[in-house]
């Protein structure tokens, strides 16, 4: 039967629903089927001898067609599915995909190309639909991220704007604290507001922290430190959240050091997120377990409390940003930003940190990874004590600052601490003081009215005779503020909101440099 | 003997032609960026926006193999590439093979290039979105690639595998190239092999090359079509021999 082709198989060949041809190696058409015809527009009888395949098609075709197609055909003997057009002599375009196949002699010589042609149209149109669709879709990803952008802008300058009211009210807080009285009322009423405003600064501060994380700019600068200091410190400033919580502390620090490049305030910052978050989520009477220890090159700070637990299906949610996991009626206070900025920052030190519960009620295991120093290093950086005693020696300082209640707070402060103050709101006003009052420490914010704080530095830096302790106060936190507040003449950086222990740390230490470099001239 | 392939393939454009030398010469053989088994993270958007990108590269093979008096032999675009290559350090060259060359697609005024300024528009559109090629390039080109790159490989075609977006980029930088007056800086024996019905190359800008080139010999081949080192390797094979046994006589 094969070898009698019989009136079907001819019909199929010339009505195929694909087109057919039969082409020299060179392309030379010498059989095509009706299908081909018809789809050209012409009659058998009008294509002329010798016409080429490839002259049939477009000219950005022929030139695929020449350097791709033929190619192709040559080395593997075959082509599949490529995509051509056919231009009609009409002018139209018909869009093919086309399949190949060379037939060659017992030498290996091509003889000839066996050619086939789908018509693609309807194809076309869909694959120009769906790469539209396409492009629409990454122009609504672009303009997505556009408005994700001013939308951290915006946190960003709110998280800006929040923290300057917060100054004075944090000032004023602990000068109310400070105040000598046996009213109950008051002192109670202090406290609430000292825990408050504490609060307050610390969601400011997460929110900063968490723009910064967007904006791909929260950096950390790791020292080698000892961790067992860095961990002690951070639990025993932690206590009275623990106390107020009723929440037992357990400490278990090993007793040799274990040395790690760490930024110790970003590691504090992480120790207090986390207990933190137990705090919130351990009833009174429970406790908090802290453990550090050494496993082989990592360090691995583990903090276990008795609280309610995580679904074991929400563990790896809890790093989400924004994320409380769990259940609704238990929600607590706060942004839910704690643990993320905690991922990143342990992520950014090259550690580990991961969420263990058993399930609800059985309380929550976090467990951070830091890569350990094998030896101790040298010139490593101190811990600071948070709370360290300090001797206040009477200066006299100059507080420049345009928020009339924050300089007026900042004065009362440092007259509470024996002081002698004057306070200028601007820039012209700090220099004229700066020539009567003659102030041995100015505190100097940077945005100020009429001459911005760096060139009332310089200016003063120009001045004849002794030397004020320069001391910028600014919003801004960033390195390049530092450098530039240095550049000025600053002796030291303080970022708003001030707290009052730094300020009256800081002034006690550098008054101190002050008098023994003055002592040595 | 350095072997360039031209716009469209990879170096398997040689596998006919280029054993035939590996007897009296040290063969060197590589796939331009985007092509074959290069590495595409070496494109560079800016380096190769022109042909002299291309032409750095070569030299840079140059240095890290040591070769100094080779012979260059391109195809196509490569054609011109090796001419900018032997432009910049011709110690390196001692004679170039230029097959099928072009140093311009567009026609100009008082000059037939074979390609209208549409003609390139077309193709370079139809590159661009992928109408034109493989099927199986419009996957990733709808879908983006790195989800699923399994789409994004040839399936059918095991040859001459390329990149489609570096070789949309290198198409529009290809056609759109200008080179006549790069040809007159070259002195050094140069063959010029051209096709009959050549499309992309016609007889007229072979002609041109020569006239251009005064170290130059013009040869004809009876091949037709723009890759005669694939479909008339024997003929292609026995002009380069003639022209490189009379170098070294």
């Amino acid at each position: 039967m094969a070898d009698h082709p019989t009136p079907g198989a001819a019909t199929l060949y010339d009505e195929a629903p694909c087109a057919l041809l039969l082409t020299q190696p060179t392309g030379e058409i010498v059989h095509a089927n009706q299908t081909f015809f018809d789809w050209l527009g012409v009659t058998r009888g009008e294509l002329l001898e010798g016409t080429r395949f490839q002259s049939l098609l477009s000219m950005g075709s022929r030139i695929y067609y020449e350097t791709h197609y033929a190619p192709l055909l040559q080395m593997q003997g075959a082509v599949s599915e490529i995509a051509l057009e056919i231009r009609r002599p009409d002018g139209s375009v018909c869009p093919v995909v086309a399949s190949a196949r060379q037939v060659r002699d017992a030498a290996g010589v091509p003889v000839v190309h066996h050619v086939a042609l789908f018509d693609s149209s309807d194809r076309r149109r869909y694959e120009k639909e769906l790469l539209e669709a396409r492009k629409r879709a990454e122009r609504a990803a672009n303009e997505l991220a556009a408005v994700d952008r001013q939308k951290n802008d915006f946190i960003a300058m709110l998280a800006h704007e929040l923290r300057n009211p917060l100054a004075p009210v944090r000032t004023a807080v602990d000068l109310l604290r400070k105040v000598d009285t046996r009213d109950p009322i008051v002192r109670k009423a202090s406290e609430v507001l000292q825990r408050q405003v504490e609060q307050m600064v610390r969601l400011v501060e997460d929110l900063l922290d968490i723009t910064r994380l967007a904006q791909d700019k929260l950096a950390i600068r790791p020292l080698p430190v000892n961790l067992v200091a860095i961990v002690g410190h951070a639990l025993e400033a932690h206590e009275p959240l623990l106390d107020r919580a009723r929440l037992r502390l357990e400490s278990r620090l090993p007793l040799e050091a274990i040395y790690a490049d760490v930024d110790a305030t970003r590691l504090t910052q992480v120790i207090a997120n986390v207990l933190n978050n137990a705090a919130k989520f351990t009833a009174p009477g429970g406790s908090v377990t802290v453990e550090l220890l050494r496993a082989g090159d990592e360090a691995v700070i583990r903090i276990r409390d008795t609280g309610i637990g995580i679904d074991p299906t929400q563990l790896s949610a809890v790093f989400g940003m924004f994320m409380q996991a769990r259940p609704s009626a238990e929600r607590k206070g706060g942004l839910g930003l704690g643990l993320t900025l905690a991922k990143s920052l342990i992520e950014r030190h090259g550690g580990q940190i991961s969420a263990h519960s058993e399930g609800l009620g059985k309380g929550t295991e976090f467990v951070i990874r830091l890569p350990a120093r094998l030896a101790q290093p040298e010139g490593i950086a101190p811990a600071a004590a948070p709370h360290a005693t300090v001797r206040v020696v009477p200066r006299r300082v100059l507080v420049v600052e345009d928020n009339h209640d924050a300089a007026e707070l900042m004065a009362l402060l440092l007259e509470f601490q024996g002081h002698q103050v004057r306070r200028a709101h601007d820039g012209v006003e700090a220099l004229r003081l700066a020539d009567v009052f003659r102030p041995e420490v100015m505190l100097l914010d940077i945005g100020l009215p009429q001459l911005d704080g760096y060139e009332v530095a310089q200016r003063i830096r120009a001045m004849p005779g002794p030397q004020p302790v320069l001391v910028a106060l600014t919003g801004w936190g960033r390195d390049s503020d530092l450098r530039r507040s240095e550049a000025a003449g600053f002796d030291a950086h303080l970022v708003k909101p001030i707290d009052p222990d730094t300020l009256t740390t800081l002034l006690a230490d550098l008054s101190r440099r002050a008098s023994e470099t003055a002592g040595g001239g | 003997m350095i072997f360039a392939h031209g716009f469209g393939c990879d170096q398997n454009m040689w596998r006919y032609v280029a054993p035939q030398f590996e007897r009296d010469f040290t063969v060197v053989l590589f796939d331009h960026v985007g092509a074959g088994r290069a590495d595409a993270s070496a494109y560079d958007h800016e380096r190769h926006g022109t042909l002299s990108g291309y032409a750095t590269d070569v030299l840079a093979i140059c240095e890290e193999l040591g070769l100094e008096r080779a012979i260059f032999v391109g195809h196509s675009v490569s054609a011109m590439i090796g001419v900018l290559a032997a432009k910049q350090q011709p110690a390196r060259f001692r004679a170039l093979v230029l097959v099928g060359p072009s140093p311009r697609y567009l026609d100009d005024e008082g000059y037939v290039g074979g390609f209208s300024r549409s003609d390139v528009d077309e193709l370079l559109d139809s590159l661009e979105s992928n109408y034109l090629g493989w099927s199986s390039a419009m996957a990733p080109a709808i879908m983006g690639n790195p989800d699923r790159p399994e789409l994004g490989t040839e399936l059918a075609n095991s040859f001459c595998q390329t990149d489609p977006d570096i070789a949309a980029q290198f198409a529009r930088v290809t056609f759109l190239s200008d080179n006549r007056e790069d040809l007159a800086a070259i002195d050094m024996p140069t063959l010029i092999l051209q096709c009959s019905d050549d499309i992309i190359a016609p007889r007229s800008v072979g002609e041109f090359v020569h006239t251009k080139m005064p170290g130059s010999e013009l040869v004809q081949l009876q091949a037709t079509g723009h890759c005669p080192n694939l479909s008339a390797p024997a003929e292609t094979t026995a002009a380069i021999r003639e022209f490189v046994d009379r170098l070294a006589s």
